[in-house]
């Protein structure tokens, strides 16, 4: 068990609910991944379908920590009525807290993202933001009030890994209070386990599972990633040499090699 | 009346709070199917469960009524 924000769970993988082939495969996945963290969205209701409430359903049916978000928002306005909205809908002050200021390459905008923080840390919002790898906002959004910070790992989607393991690092080291989550740009397990290897507290990822070819799988292994990510990262990883050294013990070795010893 | 509804323009009747509005639309052949869980905007701001009794809806209003989606 790890304690996020006020809540105990298992597993330290955050898992979304977007992308998936069908709402059966969707629930299967989850749960083969034993995620405790599913993110969710809001969305206008269309005129000639009941999706959100058959969506409502299988929520209910997971029976898991719901963490939603402000996916889509460009400013800090549109973020905060979001929240507010997604607070009252889902019951929960958790959100994770997205405004993007590229659509390229959806990259957070990170002005409207620390004035949102801010005014939804001050309304009582559990701010999970998506933020970068920079370390002078990561510092800002914290004392603004957040306990966890969600750097990326890529841009969303992209499955390309952490492409910038040295900053990731450095935010490890330099906040070890805070709550750390790699978010986005997770394509495969090793990835996942690289960043829990980085001592990071959790992963969250969506597409990596949800566009793989056997989603229901590729749950499993994300879940097995992470956790073996986290038990090397507790064990301790060796240093780095940059000479051999052999692991077979030299001493008692038999006569047949001395001769070939200069 | 004409407001904007998740988007889209409509011509309503007049009605005195959004409870009554939601409620009309909860009748057979109405724009829009009322979900059990939505959360509601009203001009861009967010407007809680407990005040719909008390906020009226104007001309050119923009109302967005959102539900539970998948996200990532």
């Amino acid at each position: 068990m790890w304690k996020i924000a006020d809540r105990e769970v298992n597993s330290r993988l955050l898992i979304g609910s977007a992308l998936y082939p069908s709402p059966d495969i969707m629930c299967k996945a989850i749960r083969a991944s034993q995620s405790d963290i599913v993110t969710v969205s809001l969305r206008r209701q269309t005129f000639d379908g009941t999706a959100g409430e058959q969506f409502w359903n299988l929520l209910k049916e997971l029976n898991i920590n719901i963490l939603p978000n402000t996916a889509g928002c460009h400013s800090a306005k549109e973020a905060i009525t979001t929240a507010q909205m997604a607070r009252e809908l889902f019951n929960t002050n958790w959100i994770k807290l997205e405004v993007i200021g590229d659509d390229y390459s959806l990259q957070p905008d990170p002005f409207a993202l620390l004035e949102a923080t801010q005014e939804l840390c001050a309304q009582g919002f559990e701010v999970f933001p998506y933020c970068t790898d920079d370390f002078v906002l990561c510092e800002k959004l914290l004392a603004a009030g957040c306990r966890i910070l969600m750097p990326w790992g890529a841009p969303i989607g992209t499955g390309k890994g952490l492409m910038n393991p040295y900053a990731l690092k450095q935010l490890r080291q330099r906040l070890p209070e805070a709550t750390l989550i790699v978010d986005a740009g997770i394509g495969a397990p090793s990835h996942a386990s690289q960043a829990m290897e980085l001592g990071y507290d959790a992963v969250l990822l969506n597409t990596a599972v949800a566009s793989s070819n056997k989603p229901i799988a590729m749950g499993e292994a994300m879940g097995l990633a992470v956790q073996a990510g986290r038990l090397a990262y507790e064990a301790g990883i060796i240093q780095e040499q940059e000479t051999a050294r052999p692991s077979t013990p030299t001493l008692g070795t038999p006569f047949w090699h001395q001769d070939s010893t200069p | 009346m004409n407001i904007t509804l998740n988007g889209k323009n409509i011509e309503i009747a007049q009605y005195n709070t959004l409870n009554d509005f939601f409620s009309s639309l909860k009748e057979e052949g109405s724009a829009l199917q009322v979900p059990k869980q939505f959360a509601v905007a009203l001009n861009g701001n967010f407007v809680p469960r407990e005040q719909y009794d008390k906020s009226s809806l104007q001309e050119g209003d923009e109302l967005e009524l959102l539900v539970p989606m998948q996200g990532g």
